[in-house]
């Protein structure tokens, strides 16, 4: 009877075998991030002056911001928060998004989405809130074509006055960009990214800069003729020279090296080609639509004024830190368009 | 002096002739020849089971069983007169006996030899030295009583009667005679499909492995090309049930698309029932997939293989005098030193053991252990720090009491340890500790009622561990903790069914399962009433038809260690299945079976098939219905010329609100070619056309809804969740191709070398309208056995 207890005896050590390995990594470092508008921007009033003189004054502005990320060759992430809250951004801030864990040098990557159904609420912000950004239905532009785009990650609801006149805008943006690779800049230097230590904790900071909507870089200057004058009709034969075409997707030519000084192109003012959209070629009820905007085309671009705003400047209004870098990429559309309203 | 004499029935022999003629294979079956002559007490006498010469594994060796032990045949009270009766005795793998009928009544001579012989034992047939279950044709002569002088205690059939003071009973014939051995299977339910393990080895792409052969087989339908996992009848991966010698186990692949987590040793056979299953298989909605293990063997014996990426081994050996057996396999791979080589810092690692020790405690009592496990293992190094990727694991321990009643019933009673777990992420455990306890009665009433019943209540402890390492506003963590929530969940189940031969070829066998399931302070309650009818409209055409009911709790999406829903409080997902179809054996070793079939789900977790969507989760719940024809043309592999053709037409679909779409993989034709060939010289060829439609490309339009231009107010949505006619990813097909050189050293020793690729053209597959793969598996190995 030997036989059988020996096997038995090996086929219960087996059973009670569990091989699976124990996290045994080094303790890993914590990277806390929050949002904030600029320091000379005050969430109470939201107030600003465009490069072409509009004051433009915020009632609302909604972000779905979030999806954070350490990466990097040289970076062991441990957590990501790959989630997104709905921020107003006329909240006292700077406001929480999430905290990550990792180890190494890590750059971060986060998004600015369509708040989803888990989208964490920030301060102010209300569940049907969520339910009208989500499910918001725009009018937006696809090339030359006007079509719909389900859903906003950015809503921006305000006016710009200039010498008495006063327009309202009531803008959404549905498509999703991903912000990767960002990394500081110190003294014109882009830093090889966060260097997260086991045991502590870094606090980041992402900016939300809403003067970028009314401005936009390109990547050559263009001509001084370019600056509309409040009279200004946009010239539908005002084609972009070889010099000044922007980059095939419209964004931001791409990050620099680290370690290299980073080249500021000047922003184009936008606010009165914005103005003259309605007033001049628009339907002048001083409301700026999507469709006025997308009969515009601005020297200097082969895009319309709806698709710079939606594709130039609407990424821009991101920034790591208070003037880092990163490379924008244009995720996956929600719906046909993507999306201004 | 009485003397039993068991023989061939030379008429029977010469029906048979006219089919082994026919091919090799059954002209192997014509030598063997078995004949016992000697008296009753012969237990002791030489059993001379024929052995057939060294045959290469595509002509198996196959030994006919033989007569261990037997009660004496009475002499029938109110008989007189000489009879001989022919009975077709059909021994199971262990020895025991399943069936005995006489071929022609001669009352009550045949029914009182179908009920005793029923009691007997033999030495169960082999094929390639494996026991299998076999019919075997019997010929018992009863003579009339006479009155002789008294009989040593220990003769057999020497029976006192009042009025027959000694009469001898079945009396043998004196001459030396044959017998006629036919092994067989397992005689199925209707709507079951079997292969067997030596013919899976002959099916290119397989890797010789059962489990991998389910996806060639009706009303499968893959998901993608060489990833094991598969749609039976429409009913998701999730709702398949895997059961290895009737033990639950969570998956059977390591790391999804490699091998099984069984070695192939091990395995007899596989069944996939595709709906309306025998009552004792419940708590899975889409289907069932039954391993059964070999018959344990007392005689040293065992096989290994080296492979291109594995390297696996199992033995088996007797004690006690062959009252006992010892298995030990198991299986290790070597792919992460490959793996790092092609992919820095990738580390694959998997492994597989099994273990079995049986105890015959009396020659009607056997006692069994049985132990496997698998684990798997998908890390990458990075900067010097390995994060585990994904890393799952499972063992099973099981206790098992067989009793064989003398009234010809059999008593199974079990205990079952397990325990699962998947590492997710590195930092997140998710675990199961499973209890099961079944007992079942097999019990024969006469020779047209066979009833069946059995009870097994089982525990699942799921503990679902928190990340160390988290952000605690997370609401994907919270999320994942509610789905998969730490909990206990008891189900207790009682079924039983019971065979009715109404008529000779016609069996009716209803069937009622009964399940209560607790998860938490949900509970729920599962009646699965089952019905399935075999009909022989003439010889070698039968109709069958099967029906039923099965519910299951909420499932994964994939059956993951440790991974369930824990949302029973939404209730039971039921399917209501039903399918008829014919069985025809068209021609000689030729089977054609045609079926069509038509599948309604209920409260179904098939996330697969419910389209992105931010109100959407895994555990949304659809209903559903599958439809379709299946055509199975079965010629077995292991002939000289063996081939599958199996082709599935089907439509499923899924219902989410007003929104009526294709599943998500509803392919409409599927089609699975295969050809073996004996080339001569102990080459062996084969090779495998697998072609499928493309599924329905997966789409998140939004359309419909208005919002308001009042920021704050809430839009009204009407949202169109899912377009109900998609466009579909291209059809695919490829091409697999396998070759083996057997070297046979003698009657049980071999050595072979197989060669074999999986999707040889290279064809790459279209998902969602990206391009996949090409999805490659060469395999070259050695596999020897002895």
């Amino acid at each position: 009877m030997k036989s059988p207890i020996v096997g038995l005896l090996i086929t219960s050590a087996l059973l009670t075998t569990a091989c699976l390995p124990a996290d045994v990594r080094p303790e890993p470092g914590r990277v806390v991030t929050d949002a904030s508008l600029p320091k000379e921007l005050s969430p109470e009033k939201l107030t600003f002056t465009t490069s072409d003189g509009w004051s433009i004054t915020l009632q609302r502005f909604y972000v779905g911001i979030g999806n954070l990320a350490l990466s990097g060759d040289a970076c062991n992430s441990y957590a990501d928060a790959r989630y997104e809250r709905l921020l107003d951004l006329k909240q006292p801030g700077p406001q929480h998004l999430s905290q990550l864990w990792g180890l190494n040098t890590c750059t971060i990557d986060f998004s600015v989405g369509v708040p989803q159904k888990d989208t964490v609420l920030g301060a102010g912000i209300s569940e049907s809130d969520r339910q009208f950004m989500a499910n918001a239905v725009l009018p937006t532009t696809e090339g030359t074509n006007l079509t719909t785009a389900q859903g906003m990650a950015v809503q921006l609801v305000g006016t710009a006055s200039k010498a008495g006149t006063e327009l309202s805008f009531d803008w959404g943006f549905a498509d999703r960009v991903r912000l990767t690779e960002c990394q500081r800049q110190k003294d014109g230097v882009l830093e090889p990214g966060l260097t997260v230590v086991g045991g502590e904790t870094l606090n980041i900071t992402l900016t939300i800069d809403p003067r970028k909507l009314f401005g936009a870089i390109v990547p050559l200057a263009p001509s001084a003729s370019a600056a509309p004058s409040a009279s200004a009709k946009p010239s539908a034969s005002a084609k972009p020279s070889a010099s000044a075409k922007p980059s095939a997707s419209g964004l931001p030519p791409a990050s620099t090296a680290p370690g290299n000084p980073l080249v500021e192109a000047p922003a184009l003012p936008l606010m009165q080609w914005i103005a003259n959209a309605d007033l001049v070629s628009g339907n002048a009820n001083h409301r700026v639509s999507v469709e006025e905007l997308s009969r515009v085309n601005v020297p200097g671009f082969v895009l319309s004024l709806a698709e710079i705003l939606r594709t130039v400047s609407y990424p821009s209004m991101f920034i790591y830190e208070q003037n880092g870098h990163c490379t924008a990429e244009e995720r996956q559309r929600r719906g046909p368009g993507g999306g201004l309203r | 002096m009485s003397q039993l004499g068991i023989c061939a029935n030379p008429a029977s022999r010469t029906s048979r002739k006219r089919l082994v003629a026919r091919s090799r294979a059954f002209a192997l079956l014509a030598s063997l020849q078995v004949c016992w002559v000697g008296s009753a007490v012969a237990q002791t006498a030489p059993a001379a089971a024929g052995v057939a010469a060294p045959q290469p594994p595509q002509a198996p060796t196959l030994v006919a069983p033989h007569l261990l032990d037997h009660a004496p045949v009475d002499y029938p009270k109110e008989a007189s007169g000489d009879a001989v009766v022919l009975l077709v005795v059909t021994v199971n793998a262990d020895g025991s006996v399943r069936d005995a009928s006489a071929t022609e009544e001669h009352a009550p001579f045949s029914e009182l030899a179908e009920q005793q012989v029923k009691g007997w034992r033999f030495e169960p047939a082999t094929r390639d030295g494996v026991p299998v279950a076999a019919k075997v044709r019997l010929e018992l002569a009863f003579r009339a009583p006479v009155l002789v002088p008294a009989e040593p205690i220990d003769e057999p059939a020497a029976v006192t009667t009042p009025n027959h003071p000694t009469t001898p009973g079945a009396a043998p014939k004196p001459e030396q005679e044959t017998i006629d051995v036919t092994v067989v299977g397992e005689r199925r339910p209707p709507m079951v499909t079997t292969l067997s393990r030596a013919e899976v080895r002959q099916i290119p792409g397989t890797f010789g492995d059962p489990f991998r052969a389910l996806e060639l087989l009706p009303g499968v339908t893959p998901i993608i090309s060489g990833l094991p996992y598969f749609y039976v009848r429409g009913a998701p991966p999730g709702n398949v049930g895997y059961y290895v010698d009737g033990i639950r186990v969570p998956y059977l692949y390591h790391v999804a698309i490699g091998p099984s987590v069984v070695h192939p040793g091990m395995i007899e056979s596989v069944d996939l029932y595709s709906g309306g299953y025998p009552a004792p298989y419940g708590r899975f909605a889409g289907g069932v997939v039954s391993a059964q293990t070999t018959a344990p063997r007392t005689t040293l014996h065992g096989e290994g293989n080296v492979r291109l990426y594995d390297a696996g081994a199992m033995v088996e050996g007797g004690f006690a005098n062959g009252r006992g057996t010892v298995l030990l396999g198991g299986r290790y791979s070597y792919t992460a030193a490959l793996l790092s080589l092609a992919v820095k810092g990738l580390q694959l690692d998997y492994r597989d053991y099994q273990a079995r020790v049986t105890y015959d405690v009396t020659p009607n009592d056997r006692i069994s252990a049985l132990g496997f496990g698998a684990y798997d293992l998908l890390a990458q190094e990075k900067n010097g720090i390995s994060t585990i990727g994904f890393g799952s694991e499972f063992y099973r321990g099981q206790l098992r009491w067989d009793h064989r009643l003398a009234s010809g019933g059999q008593v199974r009673t079990s205990m079952t340890l397990g325990y699962d777990q998947t590492s997710i992420g590195g930092q997140r455990n998710a675990q199961d500790r499973m209890l099961a306890v079944r007992s079942e009665l097999d019990q024969p009433l006469n020779s047209y009622l066979r009833f069946r019943v059995g009870i097994d209540t089982m525990r699942d402890g799921y503990r679902v561990t928190k990340p160390v390492y988290d952000d605690p506003d997370n609401p994907q963590s919270q999320r994942f903790q509610d789905t998969f929530p730490s909990r206990t969940d008891m189900v207790t189940g009682l079924y039983s069914d019971i065979a009715i031969e109404v008529q000779k070829g016609f069996t009716v066998t209803p069937g009622l399962r009964l399940d209560y399931y607790k998860s938490g302070d949900a509970t729920a309650l599962g009646v699965d009433p089952r019905l399935s009818a075999r009909m022989k409209v003439r010889e070698g055409l039968a109709i069958v038809h099967s029906y039923g009911i099965a519910h299951q709790p909420p499932s994964f999406i994939l059956p993951v260690p440790g991974l369930a829903l824990g949302s029973l409080a939404e209730g039971l997902q039921t399917s209501y299945q039903t399918s008829a179809g014919i069985e025809w054996a068209a021609l000689e070793g030729t089977t054609v079976t045609a079926n069509v079939f038509n599948n309604i789900f209920q409260n179904m977790t098939d996330a697969l098939s419910i389209p992105e969507s931010p109100g959407n989760s895994i555990s949304q719940r659809t209903t559903g219905r599958a439809y379709g024809a299946e055509l199975f043309i079965h010629r077995k592999m292991t002939q000289r010329i063996g081939g599958i053709l199996s082709y599935t037409l089907s439509r499923s679909t899924r219902r989410l609100g007003d929104s009526v779409f294709p599943a998500a993989f509803d392919r409409r034709h599927v089609l699975n070619a295969a050809l073996a060939y004996n080339l001569g010289r102990n080459w062996r060829a084969g090779t495998r056309l697998v072609f499928y439609t493309g599924a329905p490309v997966r789409s998140t339009p939004a359309t419909g809804s208005t919002s308001s231009e009042t920021p704050t107010a809430t839009p009204t949505t009407t949202r169109t969740i899912a377009n109900p006619d998609p466009p579909r990813d291209p059809a695919f097909y490829r091409i697999d191709l396998r070759l083996e050189k057997l070297w046979q050293y003698s009657e049980t020793r071999h050595l072979s070398f197989v060669a074999e690729v999986l999707n040889a053209t290279l064809r790459k597959e279209i998902y969602n309208g990206s391009a996949l793969g090409p999805i490659f598996v060469p395999s070259l190995g050695l596999e020897g056995a002895f």
